[in-house]
């Protein structure tokens, strides 16, 4: 283990500083070198052993980095994204093997690298940075000891790294460094640790650096403030970047040219703009029309959903990888390798068909509109306050909604605003604070889930984000759902038998999956068990609390559709948490915006998207990176979310609002105004104001 | 719509197959791993040697273990293996035959001890707030006292009332088994609760919860299941820690009483020839209960490495 880093510590050194490189030539635009790329990899191919079997992972993957240039790869879970970013560095697991190709970083091939070379090329020349940068740093040991660290390891003396560390911190725009130095990771929240990270992998200032998924996990607002940083890092040192990521949109947002990844092979390449654009691949279609983008919604499209599943790891893909679901297959497809097609201005297809693409129609499947019926829930000054070691932390204040027949809620908000513990009050999981009031259907609910009918139990269900912990993992899903079949409508044994079969039907799982425990479910068939689950007694709410957010794209468009289906179907009412702001506009009626326990704004979808709008969404709209690459003047929010223990005075947002009011944001309660009919906006500035400065392009 | 599903059905049809056979293969393996460990079948080796003895007592040993065969005090010779003890028994027979008494009362202490720990702990992990206050302090409390005195005061003071002669059927043995278990309870109760404390934040909880499950129900078909592993890892660890604690109360005369063959027992009588140079009548018994609580530790360390692989 001696020779191989640990995950999660960036290696280092010196050489050349930014500050040398800068001056040499990078100037405010990078300078793409076209010389020598910075990472080549030819006809890669790597297996991992698995019970003694190779099993083929990468099946030839070849593309180069240009010196500067930023490249992404995208594709689903599975597909070799980060087997490909580990295998450039040579950092695979112990179990996995290149087993031909070829990997050259600045012109050296590092396939052929000893342990001392490889050891001295990740210190030098390359540097990673990890999904989660929680694990990436050790929990017992103060964040400036870890990032002085990666300076000694370059054989600097102390104050001299101390110092260098000190200007990292400044380098990645950390509000006050020399306090960031003295605290531990877990006081920090996750996107200044993942500052922390990329400071400690510049530390050797490389020319490769490698980005894992560095954003996902992180707030919308976190998201594009991280990429912000990596776009001006970028820039300052000119180092060639490897970016993965399976968001569409931040991958169009950071990179120049992109690659689709598909079972271990890369099967189009080129700028990204021109992929995403007009893609070329029948994979990149699929891909791309699963998306709920351009303000898409539910009453007009069902989603486009690519059939089948990805290949097992390590199956024998003779022909095309894409084969069995690609809707252009062809005899020619079946029985040939698809060949690497140049369709010109850097761009590369691998199919048999590429001049067909045009051809594929998207399916304009049009949905019955749920007409909104009655109020089925009314939530009145609820606020729930959690007892936290002797403080009380009030995570909801004096919430005031209600939810129609048949209609969807979204509610959005960044994490720690309160949504899921809104969702929970409503179940009856988290009792809220006397005073509240909520009915159900014209009738008071009790407060606890235990003192509630069994038809207010039966009325209301949830979906939850992960399906491996929502089902327990030693029943079979045949069990998972009897049981609720039989305790929430009180069928016998033979009648739910009947009901069982019905609901798994309904859901396309087939009676095999029935007797399968979740482990051997795909993640997105595991979500169907879930929601089949919920739907067991005719539920009247059922709340989703980010259902889709642990699937891939393809997956989610399936789950979406099949949401909005049995919506329409059976007029159930959804409370939809989501962090993804186009799955909540494809999928909500109305919209709620959290801030702290807080509602900043409720309206119509139409309302929440087309303005005016709070602040607050404002620039929560403005932080997401579109797959459409439309302009956005990002509006940047100062500051951490505070703390609900210590909720800041009048309005909680002004802090950190740009369009604060000073002196009266900052100490009187904030008024409701109704900017439209239904369209509720708690802000000091008059909606006019709001739609007027909201139109003309924002300051800052 | 209808068509893709049809296909993406069939799809995964064939790579549910495929992870059916590779769950097949994957208990296979755990199998595989654990005979494939040196530590694991020579730990078998030994428990299945104590068990038939066990078993078969009387039918395998040489001279009969309760009566005087011959004269007292002969050293190890090709008559006597392990040599007489000093009324003039076998003391190989007797090593063998004590297999029974110490398998009689150990592991069906270890089981009781895990199934109360299992049922304290549950109740701890599963409910929180006061009730696991209340129980974890009194827990500790126990855990303070060193087991082998509290089981020492216990056996000794418990008199002859009808009462306990009732619960325990008039056995020694069986009131050695309550004792044994009770004073394994907490570290048992300790163990699970931290189990239950990750498993109950788990949505599936939730889940039953709201469709208006019992704790009851929660707790025995929900959660159980989910912590069987770090149970039964338990148990296998807590059978070596009974027969350790059994045979040191035979020794201490609190245990299984004369003339049974019992290891500690033995070691007990045996002890003030000693001195006088005879070892053999403490070497061979306190040889077999080192074998046996060996034998089973490599077990348990086994099945743990496997489990938690």
């Amino acid at each position: 283990m001696s020779t191989e880093p640990s995950p999660g510590v960036p290696y280092l050194p010196p050489r050349a500083t930014a500050a040398d490189r800068a001056a040499a030539g990078a100037g405010a635009t990078v300078d793409v070198d076209e010389r020598r790329p910075a990472l080549q990899l030819e006809d890669l191919q790597v297996a991992y052993a698995v019970r003694g079997i190779d099993r083929i992972v990468l099946r030839g993957v070849s593309f180069s980095i240009a010196p500067g240039e930023a490249f992404g790869l995208v594709g689903e879970s599975g597909c070799g994204k980060s087997t490909t970013a580990y295998a450039a560095l040579r950092y695979l697991p112990r179990n996995g093997r290149i087993t031909s190709g070829h990997i050259r970083v600045d012109g050296n091939d590092i396939t052929t690298f000893d342990k001392e070379q490889l050891r001295r090329f990740r210190a030098e020349e390359a540097s990673m940075v990890y999904q989660d940068p929680g694990s990436s740093l050790n929990p017992t040991i103060k964040v400036g000891k870890q990032l002085v660290e990666s300076f000694l390891v370059l054989g600097q003396s102390k104050p001299a790294a101390r110092a260098n560390a000190l200007q990292a911190l400044n380098r990645v725009q950390i509000a006050d460094p020399a306090r960031v130095m003295d605290r531990y990771p877990h006081q920090l929240s996750g996107g200044m640790l993942q500052r922390v990270v990329i400071a400690m992998a510049l530390a050797c200032d490389p020319k490769l650096l490698v980005l894992d998924e560095p954003t996902t996990g992180l707030d919308a607002t976190v998201e594009a403030e991280v990429l912000d940083l990596v776009r001006t890092l970028r820039n300052e040192t000119g180092a060639a970047i490897l970016l993965i990521a399976h968001n569409l949109g931040v991958i169009r947002s950071m990179c120049d040219r992109v690659g689709v990844m598909y079972a271990g092979k890369i099967v189009e390449e080129g700028p990204a703009a021109k992929v995403f654009d007009d893609p070329q691949h029948p994979y990149t279609v699929g891909l791309l029309r699963s998306l709920p983008r351009q303000g898409r919604r539910k009453g007009q499209h069902s989603l486009a959903t690519i059939p089948g599943t990805l290949p097992v790891l390590g199956a024998d893909l003779p022909t095309c990888v894409f084969i069995d679901r690609c809707s252009l297959a062809s005899d020619l497809c079946r029985s040939q390798e698809a060949p690497l097609v140049d369709l010109g201005g850097g761009r590369t297809t691998r199919c048999h068909h590429p001049d067909l693409i045009g051809t594929m129609l998207e399916a304009e499947s049009t949905r019955v509109v749920v007409s909104q019926g009655e109020t089925v829930l009314t939530i009145a000054g609820v606020s729930k306050t959690f007892r936290q070691a002797g403080h009380s932390v009030p995570a909801l204040v004096g919430i005031d909604l209600s939810l129609a027949d048949g209609e969807t809620l979204g509610l959005v908000g960044e994490s720690g605003s309160g949504k899921s513990t809104l969702a929970k009050a409503i179940l009856g999981v988290h009792a809220p604070d006397l005073g509240g009031e909520m009915t159900l259907d014209q009738h008071q609910l009790a407060s606890r889930i235990g003192n509630r009918s069994t038809d207010d139990i039966r009325a209301m269900q949830i979906i939850f984000q992960n399906p491996d912990s929502a089902l327990n993992a030693s029943w079979t899903v045949r069990r998972i759902l009897k049981r609720s079949v039989r305790k929430l409508t009180g069928a016998n044994s033979v009648d739910s038998d009947a009901r069982v079969a019905t609901l798994a039907d309904h859901l396309r799982l087939s009676p095999r999956h029935l007797d399968m425990k979740p482990s051997q479910l795909s993640g997105g068939l595991k979500q169907r068990v879930a929601i089949a689950r919920a739907f067991a007694g005719d539920p009247r709410i059922v709340v989703c609390d980010e259902p889709t957010s642990a699937l891939d794209v393809s997956v989610q468009a399936a789950i979406l559709n099949l949401l909005a289906e049995l919506q329409s179907e059976q007029r159930t009412s959804y409370v939809f948490i989501s962090h993804d702001l186009g799955v909540v506009r494809y999928l909500a009626d109305r919209i709620a915006v959290m801030y702290l326990g807080r509602i900043m704004e409720v309206g119509s979808t139409d309302d929440i998207f087309g303005g005016p709008h709070h602040p607050y969404t404002e620039a929560l709209l403005s932080a997401v990176p579109s797959v459409d690459g439309e302009p956005s003047t990002r509006i940047k929010l100062e500051g951490e979310i505070p703390s609900p223990a210590n909720p800041p005075s009048g309005c909680v947002f002004h802090p950190r609002c740009p369009r604060r009011i000073d002196g009266v944001c900052n100490s009187i309660e904030p008024p409701i105004i109704e900017a439209s009919l239904g369209h509720i906006i708690r802000c000091h500035i008059p909606a006019e104001q709001l739609r007027e400065l909201q139109q003309s392009p924002a300051s800052g | 719509m209808s068509e893709a599903s049809a296909s993406s059905a069939t799809t995964s049809a064939t790579v549910l197959e495929q992870a059916d056979a590779e769950r097949k293969q994957a208990r296979r393996e755990s199998w595989r791993l654990l005979r494939r460990r040196p530590g694991f079948i020579i730990g078998m080796v030994i428990v299945v040697f104590w068990l038939v003895c066990a078993i078969l007592e009387k039918r395998i040993t040489p001279y009969d273990p309760f009566t005087y065969t011959t004269k007292a005090k002969l050293a190890p010779s090709a008559d006597h293996w392990f040599g007489t003890d000093k009324i003039g028994r076998d003391i190989f027979s007797r090593v063998l035959a004590g297999a029974r008494d110490v398998l009689v009362v150990a592991p069906p202490a270890a089981v009781l001890g895990v199934s109360l720990g299992t049922f304290v702990g549950m109740t701890m992990g599963y409910f929180r707030g006061r009730v696991d206050l209340v129980l974890s302090r009194i827990v500790e409390a126990f855990l303070a006292l060193p087991v082998v005195l509290v089981g020492l005061l216990v056996l000794s003071l418990a008199g002859t009332s009808s009462v306990l002669a009732a619960i325990t059927f008039d056995s020694r043995k069986v009131l050695v088994i309550y004792v044994v278990a009770l004073l394994f309870t907490p570290i048992v109760a300790r163990t699970v609760r931290a189990a239950v404390i990750a498993e109950r934040d788990l949505d599936y909880v939730t889940s039953a919860r709201l469709r208006g499950e019992s704790a009851t129900f929660i707790m025995t078909r929900e959660v159980l299941p989910n912590i069987a592993a770090p149970i039964v890892v338990e148990l296998t660890v807590r059978i070596g820690y009974a027969i350790f604690t059994v045979s040191t109360l035979s020794f201490l005369g609190v245990g299984v009483q004369r003339p049974s063959p019992d290891w500690g027992l033995a070691i007990s009588e045996g002890r003030d020839v000693l001195q006088a140079g005879i070892w053999w009548p403490v070497t061979f018994p306190a040889l077999a209960i080192a074998t046996l609580v060996i034998g089973v530790n490599l077990v348990a360390d086994s099945i743990q490495a496997v489990y938690e692989r």
